[in-house]
C-alpha cells in the first residue's frame, strides 16, 4: 500500500469501511514515518478546525471594497468639444462590462425636433467600446440629469455590424421610463457581428426637449 | 432571455460588487486567515482578491459557484506574494492570534494547552511553502473535497493526494521537531534547577 493510498484510508475516510485494507493501512503506519508525520498533523489541523478564528479587523468589508473601486476608477473623461449646456441632461458617460469605464462623452445639441445625423454625432468626441467578435456585451450607458424626468421616452437606433442580444433584426426600440434624478444606468446587451463594428445611438426625449448620444461600438 | 433594461437609480456597478463580496466576505476573510494565520494579512490578501473580482466582475457574477473563482484567485495571489515577500517577510505581530484568541473556548487549562499546540503549529506553519499552506488550509482545515479542490487549483486528484501527504508530512516532522525542542529545553531548564 503507497503512502497516498494510506493517507486517503485514514485521513480521507475513502474505504474506511474495508477492514483489511484499514489493517493493512495501520500496518505501513508502524512502519512508515512519513506516514506517522502525516498523522500528526492531520490531527492538528482538523483541531483547528473547530477553532474560532479573530474577527476581521472593525471596516474590513468596506476597506477592500473601497479600494478594489478605487483602484479601477475610470480617468475622468476629456473635455467635450461642443459647448455644454446647463441643466436637462447633465451627461453622459459609457462603460463597458463591469471596468464601467468612462470612454469619453458624447453631447448632440438640445434642439426641439433636431434630430442630428450620425455624422454630425461623430464630430463631437464620441465614446467607444471594444467588443469581442459574437460574445453578448453588457454596454453600460448612465444618463445624469439634475432632476427627475417623468414619463421620459428612450429611442435605441443601432447601425452597422451590431445587435441587441435577442433581439437580432430590430434596430430600434422606443420605451418610455421615468428617470430619475442623478445617474440612470441603461444596460444594453450588444453583440458584434462584423469587424467594422457599429454605431448605438441612444436618445432621450422629454417633453420638447431631446437629447441625442452616441455610442462607437467597435469590434 | 435578452435582458434590455433601463433601471432609473437601480443597481451601479458599485452596487453590484459589495453585493457579490458581501455575500462571500466571510468566506475570503476565513480562508485568508487560515493561510495566514494573520488578521492584517488576511485583510490585505481579501483586498487584493476583491480588486481582481472587481475588474471582472461581469464573468465572476455569471458564475454557477463564484467563490471556486474566488478561492482559486485567492490562492494564486496569496502563492505569488509569498514567492515574492516571504524571504524578506518581517514577522508580523498578530501571527498569535488564534493562540491568543478567546471566544467560547474551553476552560483554562485546556485552553493554555490549546494555545500551547496553536503557537507550535504557528511555528512549524511558516516553514511550509505556500502551496502546502493553501492546500492544507482548504482541505484538512476548512474541509474542502477533494472534487471542490481540483476545481480550484485545477491539479488532478492523484497530485493533490500526492502534495497533501507530503505537506503534511513536512508539517508533522516539523511539529515533531518542536515537541522535541520544547522538551529538551524543559529538561534542560528542569536540571539546572
Amino acid at each position: 500500500m503507497k503512502c497516498d493510498d494510506v493517507q486517503s484510508l485514514l485521513i480521507d475516510g475513502c474505504g474506511a469501511g474495508n477492514a483489511a485494507a484499514r489493517r493493512e493501512a495501520m500496518e505501513h503506519l508502524v512502519e512508515c514515518e512519513s506516514c506517522r508525520d502525516a498523522q500528526l498533523a492531520a490531527g492538528m489541523l482538523r483541531a483547528e478546525r473547530g477553532r474560532p478564528i479573530p474577527p476581521p479587523p472593525h471596516g474590513a468589508l468596506e476597506r477592500a471594497i473601497a479600494a478594489a473601486t478605487r483602484a479601477a476608477r475610470p480617468v475622468p473623461p476629456p473635455p467635450a468639444r461642443a459647448p455644454l449646456r446647463n441643466g436637462f441632461w447633465a451627461g453622459l458617460a459609457v462603460g463597458s462590462g463591469a471596468m464601467a469605464a468612462a470612454a469619453a462623452i458624447a453631447w448632440a445639441l438640445l434642439v426641439p425636433g433636431y434630430t442630428p445625423t450620425i455624422p454630425e454625432l461623430e464630430a463631437a468626441t464620441t465614446p467607444q467600446v471594444t467588443l469581442a467578435l459574437y460574445e453578448p456585451h453588457d454596454v453600460n450607458i448612465a444618463v445624469d440629469t439634475p432632476s427627475p424626468l417623468a414619463d421620459a421616452e428612450i429611442r435605441v437606433v443601432l447601425t452597422g455590424a451590431i445587435e441587441l442580444d435577442g433581439f437580432a433584426n430590430q434596430r430600434e426600440l422606443r420605451w418610455r421610463t421615468n428617470l430619475d434624478a442623478g445617474a440612470n444606468q441603461l444596460t444594453l446587451p450588444i453583440i458584434a457581428t462584423g469587424t467594422g463594428g457599429g454605431q448605438l445611438l441612444v436618445e432621450v426625449h422629454h417633453g420638447q426637449k431631446r437629447r441625442t448620444f452616441v455610442v462607437d461600438v467597435r469590434a | 432571455m435578452a435582458r434590455l433594461t433601463v433601471i432609473p437609480g437601480g443597481r451601479s456597478t458599485v452596487e453590484r460588487f459589495e453585493a457579490l463580496i458581501g455575500r462571500h466576505y466571510q468566506l475570503l476573510y476565513r480562508t485568508a486567515y487560515r493561510f495566514t494565520r494573520s488578521v492584517h494579512d488576511a485583510e490585505d490578501l481579501v483586498q487584493e482578491v476583491c480588486a481582481r473580482a472587481y475588474a471582472r466582475l461581469d464573468e465572476v457574477e455569471q458564475l454557477d459557484q463564484p467563490h471556486s473563482w474566488l478561492l482559486c484567485v485567492m490562492r494564486r495571489i496569496f502563492i505569488d506574494q509569498l514567492r515574492r515577500f516571504d524571504r524578506s517577510h518581517v514577522e508580523s505581530l498578530d501571527v498569535h492570534d488564534a493562540a491568543t484568541f478567546a471566544a467560547d473556548g474551553p476552560e483554562p487549562p485546556e485552553q493554555t494547552e490549546a494555545a500551547l499546540w496553536s503557537r507550535r503549529l504557528d511555528r512549524a506553519w511558516r516553514h511550509l511553502d505556500e502551496d502546502q499552506r493553501s492546500l492544507l488550509a482548504m482541505h484538512d482545515i476548512e474541509g474542502y473535497t477533494l472534487a471542490e479542490l481540483m476545481e480550484i487549483t485545477g491539479l488532478k486528484e492523484g497530485t493533490l493526494k500526492s502534495r497533501l501527504h507530503r505537506a503534511r508530512a513536512r508539517l508533522g516532522k516539523l511539529l515533531r521537531h518542536e515537541e522535541g525542542t520544547r522538551r529538551s529545553m524543559t529538561t534542560g531548564a528542569g536540571g539546572r534547577k
